[in-house]
């Protein structure tokens, strides 16, 4: 059929989740570049604490003097690396275990699948939250913490992919013309399973950035003084009465990366599950 | 023509199938029936202006290959389709002399299932798996009749399953679908359908999803169903068997629309539409295997871009190019018992005899196997079996018996053709070969190499040797490869590099008649015809020495099917392969074979020659087989008493003891109990029976 069909095409057809990827890239550009966009450095404590929003300070000041715009905008770079890393790490991890778990079968899949039901019988937040209280913080230990939580879904959902193409012809096809099994795992069975898996490295990095906002709000995010909007959060509590400006903007720029991210999930979703028109497959046995 | 018809305009008039002289005002008429779809690829015209009618009391036979509007211009007319990207359904739907789409939902809910009633091709699933098969029954009989009590509901349904044929009919009404077969399935749909009297009855490829033998039943009760309610069937079908067999009228589609139609022996001895011809000269047939199947040339049209003029005119045989037929759209002109939609109707009649007088094609009739060379494939006592698992510990607790000790030899360059009705394990033989399926016994050589003893890398090796192609089509190639990749990747796993796959593949695709051009596309670019072809260029690349076709053309329309069984009997005399062609089509088989081997419950019952196979069958399996396969000729049709096998195939988790064909064998004693027949040479060929000397004098047609 003709380009109507092809993923990318899917993909833009649905206007909500063109409207996430901008905001995404609008993130990602801001917080790549944060250095040169920002008015101020982050750090410096050179206003008045506590000021609303003004010409000079767009979003106000916080209780040290530093300007709410700047510190949101280098705080992307925290949230962004957490939400990509922990989502590499859970994929990274997650996809081989469940490949290996769904297509070996016996002995590979009772392991695997029993470790995975290990890390599910704890929340992810508690599990990040020990992580980070054994390990310190820091963020390559925020970003482990978090994306070994996201291990379980990722290898769950491969397993369950894999089982449905493992016994599927081409997969036959595959094995009968020689190819040994890691080749077939890679090669054939691995790009078919790889939709899903997708979607949820979207959904993935949504949770991670929540919970990254959590743990700085608990204080075991990014070590002050550099900026991070949970850490925002939890240091406008205690002035909400005095400047109630302060927590509304970090509070704003997670709903807003939150929502983006569901977005593009869910265009994800209609680009991968839209396949090729109904209309082209003949129904079961329905030959002359 | 009869009343209700005299009301529309004359040209329509001309479009309808011809009546049966004196039958009375149609019960169901279609008229310029317009199906449309919007799909992403624009608008599809699924129904391109359907006309028939139908009478009360006859089968008109609706037959069409894949995508030429047969079952949706039906699902339409009712409002069954719910879609969201219908577009629009314009025409009318003529049920008595109501309008069917011009109807409220609520008036048209209850016509369905009253006045018009469907059964569907795949019964199992149109059953409630969770609600007793007697209240399902029931319920038919209730949302049209509020006071029915229940225990007048239960007498009827009770009744009707008798009617139908379904066994013990008391003790069947309280069961569930998952324990009644798959034609006891279809008994049940069409006691539900015929519940009512429905005046229509309207059956969509009843008999596809079952084997012949069943089929052959099934197709016997409908008869039955229609003496029963007198009602008009219109029975939808791409098989040409099936309506030769059983319709009285037909109508042949194509495009969307009815080309041709009328008397069913006129539309299969005298055709005039080329189409028509056309499809009779591609059909294998069981009678008489001829040389060379005719196939109709390209693809059937896309109904998103149909042509402007007759649809069939690019592949049409007298069409020629011709301004007429690419430019304007022929209008159905009857003529006698029928009409057809074709400019030059005079030249179709002429295209059928002049076929049957082509010359065949270099026949080199093998004869016998000359010095019995090495066989390629040797099948020796082969067995697998499945474990049943059951319990907290998984542990086996019954044995599937798949496979049951078969044995058998393909030499190079001839076709065995293993032959059987679903769940006989010829699939599961076919996989034994290339050790997709671990055996449980016995022992399987490729060129003389043991598959079942060899170790890794040799099995790689003999998977080179040996390829496979299966079934499907659409599942059989990785999607997410382009089909050139899809062709090149026994190539890569030989550690070619990428340029020297590139040329390769051009050379296999020229050789299975693809496009070189269309080798970045993806598979479902590309019709099941030409996606088989994809797939038998891809077990062509290691250049095989055997060849394992797994129902390789059951997925396909007659037309193309032809088309991939000229080219497998093409490659096999370039290159000598050694086909094993698992198929449950016993005409196919007849056309490619060479040797044929009837499998039944895992076991082989009968084999030998084509021809001592099918025109001297010994074993009664084999015998209620071939007299179970719809013959497409409804010359004679009234003679064949096609008494078809009663019953269905046992569980093969426990196969009946000694024979396993005697539950419904028609002359099992008690020795076929207590013994098992060998497989032992009876007049040229092998036949596991008892009684084999006996069968020649049995007449085809058995008591049931």
């Amino acid at each position: 059929m003709s380009a109507g069909s092809s993923p990318l095409r899917r993909f833009t057809r649905s206007r909500s989740a063109v409207v996430g990827a901008t905001g995404m890239l609008l993130l990602v550009v801001l917080a790549v570049f944060a250095p040169l966009i920002a008015p101020f450095d982050p750090t410096a404590q050179d206003g008045d604490p506590l000021l609303g929003p003004s010409g000079a300070h767009l979003l106000g000041t916080d209780q040290l003097g530093r300007d709410i715009l700047s510190r949101l905008i280098h705080g992307a770079q925290a949230s962004l690396i957490a939400a990509s890393g922990a989502a590499a790490v859970g994929a990274g991890i997650g996809v081989p275990l469940g490949l290996l778990a769904g297509y070996l079968g016996r002995w590979v899949d009772a392991i695997a699948m029993r470790l995975v039901d290990l890390l599910l019988a704890l929340p992810g937040i508690l599990l990040a939250l020990v992580m980070i209280v054994v390990l310190g913080p820091g963020r390559l230990n925020l970003v482990l913490a978090i994306g070994i939580g996201a291990v379980p879904e990722f290898a769950r959902l491969t397993r369950v992919a894999t089982l449905a193409v493992r016994d599927r012809d081409f997969v036959m096809a595959a094995r009968g013309m020689g190819a040994s099994t890691p080749d077939t795992m890679l090669r054939t069975v691995l790009p078919n399973v790889l939709g899903p898996v997708v979607i949820q490295v979207v959904v993935t990095a949504s949770m991670a950035v929540v919970v990254e906002a959590g743990l700085a709000f608990l204080g075991l995010g990014t070590p002050p003084p550099a900026p991070s909007w949970g850490g925002m959060l939890q240091e406008a509590r205690s002035y909400l009465y005095q400047s109630p400006t302060y927590g509304l903007f970090p509070g704003l720029c997670l709903v807003l990366t939150v929502f983006c991210l569901d977005r593009i999930g869910r265009g994800l979703q209609l680009a991968v599950s839209g396949g090729p028109h109904p209309a082209t497959r003949p129904s079961t046995g329905g030959a002359v | 023509m009869s009343g209700a018809v005299n009301g529309v305009t004359a040209h329509r008039d001309a479009t309808s199938v011809a009546p049966d002289p004196g039958a009375g005002p149609p019960v169901l008429s279609l008229r310029d029936l317009v199906v449309e779809f919007a799909t992403p690829a624009g608008v599809v015209r699924a129904v391109n202006g359907m006309t028939y009618d139908v009478f009360g009391g006859e089968t008109l036979g609706v037959v069409g290959e894949t995508g030429s509007g047969k079952s949706v211009s039906v699902l339409a007319a009712l409002g069954l389709i719910s879609t969201p990207n219908l577009r629009r359904v314009t025409g009318e739907v003529l049920l008595g002399d109501v309008d069917l789409l011009t109807l409220p939902t609520a008036e048209l809910r209850r016509r369905l299932g009253r006045d018009v009633a469907m059964v569907f091709q795949d019964a199992i699933s149109a059953l409630n798996p969770v609600r007793r098969v007697g209240d399902q029954i029931a319920e038919a009989l209730r949302v049209h009749d509020r006071t029915l009590s229940s225990t007048a509901a239960r007498a009827r349904v009770v009744e009707l399953l008798g009617l139908v044929g379904v066994p013990h009919p008391v003790t069947r009404h309280d069961q569930y679908p998952h324990q009644f077969s798959g034609g006891m399935c279809q008994r049940v749909m069409i006691a539900m359908a015929i519940a009512n009297r429905p005046k229509v009855l309207i059956a969509d490829e009843p008999t596809t999803a079952l084997d012949v033998s069943v089929q052959a039943q099934i197709l016997n009760l409908l008869r039955v169903a229609r003496q029963e309610t007198g009602a008009g069937i219109v029975l939808i079908t791409h098989d040409l068997g099936v309506v030769a067999e059983t319709a009285d009228r037909v109508g042949v589609t194509y495009g969307g629309r009815i080309v041709e139609s009328g008397d069913v022996t006129r539309i299969f001895t005298r055709p005039r539409h080329p189409y028509t011809a056309a499809l009779l000269g591609a059909l294998p047939r069981l009678d008489s295997a001829s040389d060379r199947l005719l196939p109709i040339p390209g693809q059937p049209p896309d109904p998103s871009e149909l042509p402007t003029g007759c649809a069939f005119a690019p592949r049409c045989p007298i069409s020629r190019g011709r301004a007429v037929c690419t430019e304007a759209r022929p209008e159905p002109v009857p003529d006698g018992s029928g009409a057809s939609a074709c400019h030059f109707p005079d030249e179709a009649a002429s295209l059928l005899t002049a076929q049957a007088d082509d010359p065949p094609v270099d026949q080199d009739d093998p004869g016998e196997p000359d010095n019995d060379p090495a066989p390629v494939l040797d099948v020796h006592d082969a067995v697998a079996r499945f474990p049943v698992r059951s319990g907290v510990f998984a542990r086996a607790c019954a044995w599937v018996h798949a496979v049951d000790g078969v044995s058998l030899r393909v030499p190079a360059g001839r076709t065995l053709g293993l032959v059987g009705e679903s769940g006989c394990g010829k699939t599961t033989l076919a996989r034994l070969v290339l050790r997709l399926v671990e055996p449980t016994g016995g022992r399987i050589l490729v060129d003389g190499d043991d598959v079942g003893k060899a170790g890794r890398s040799q099995l790689r090796r003999i998977r080179r040797r040996a390829q496979m192609v299966f079934q499907d089509p659409y599942a059989s190639l990785n999607p997410r490869l382009s089909v050139g990749d899809n062709v090149a990747e026994p190539l890569r796993l030989q550690g070619l590099s990428r340029g020297q796959r590139r040329g390769q593949v051009a050379d296999l695709f020229s050789r299975v008649g693809l496009r070189v051009e269309h080798a970045d596309r993806l598979p479902s670019e590309f019709s099941g015809g030409q996606r088989q072809r994809v797939a038998i260029a891809r077990a062509l690349a290691c250049a095989p020495g055997l060849l394992i076709l797994d129902e390789p053309v059951s997925a396909l329309d007659v037309s193309v099917q032809a088309q991939v069984l000229n080219l497998l009997a093409d490659l096999q005399r370039e290159t000598a392969m050694a086909y094993l062609f698992v198929s449950h089509d016993l005409a196919v088989i007849r056309q490619v074979a060479d040797e044929v081997a009837v499998m039944y419950l895992g076991r082989i019952v009968e084999s030998g020659s084509v021809r001592r196979v099918y025109d001297d069958p010994r074993h009664p399996y084999t015998r209620a087989l071939l007299a179970s396969v719809p013959v497409p000729d409804p010359v004679g049709r009234a003679d064949r008493q096609r008494v078809p096998l009663g019953g269905d195939v046992p569980s093969p988790v426990n196969p009946p003891s000694g024979c396993r064909f005697r539950t419904r064998c028609p002359i099992a004693t008690d020795r076929c109990a207590a013994e098992e027949p060998p497989l032992r040479p009876v007049a040229g060929g092998y036949t596991a029976c008892h009684f084999a000397e006996e069968t020649v004098g049995l007449a085809p047609e058995v008591p049931a």
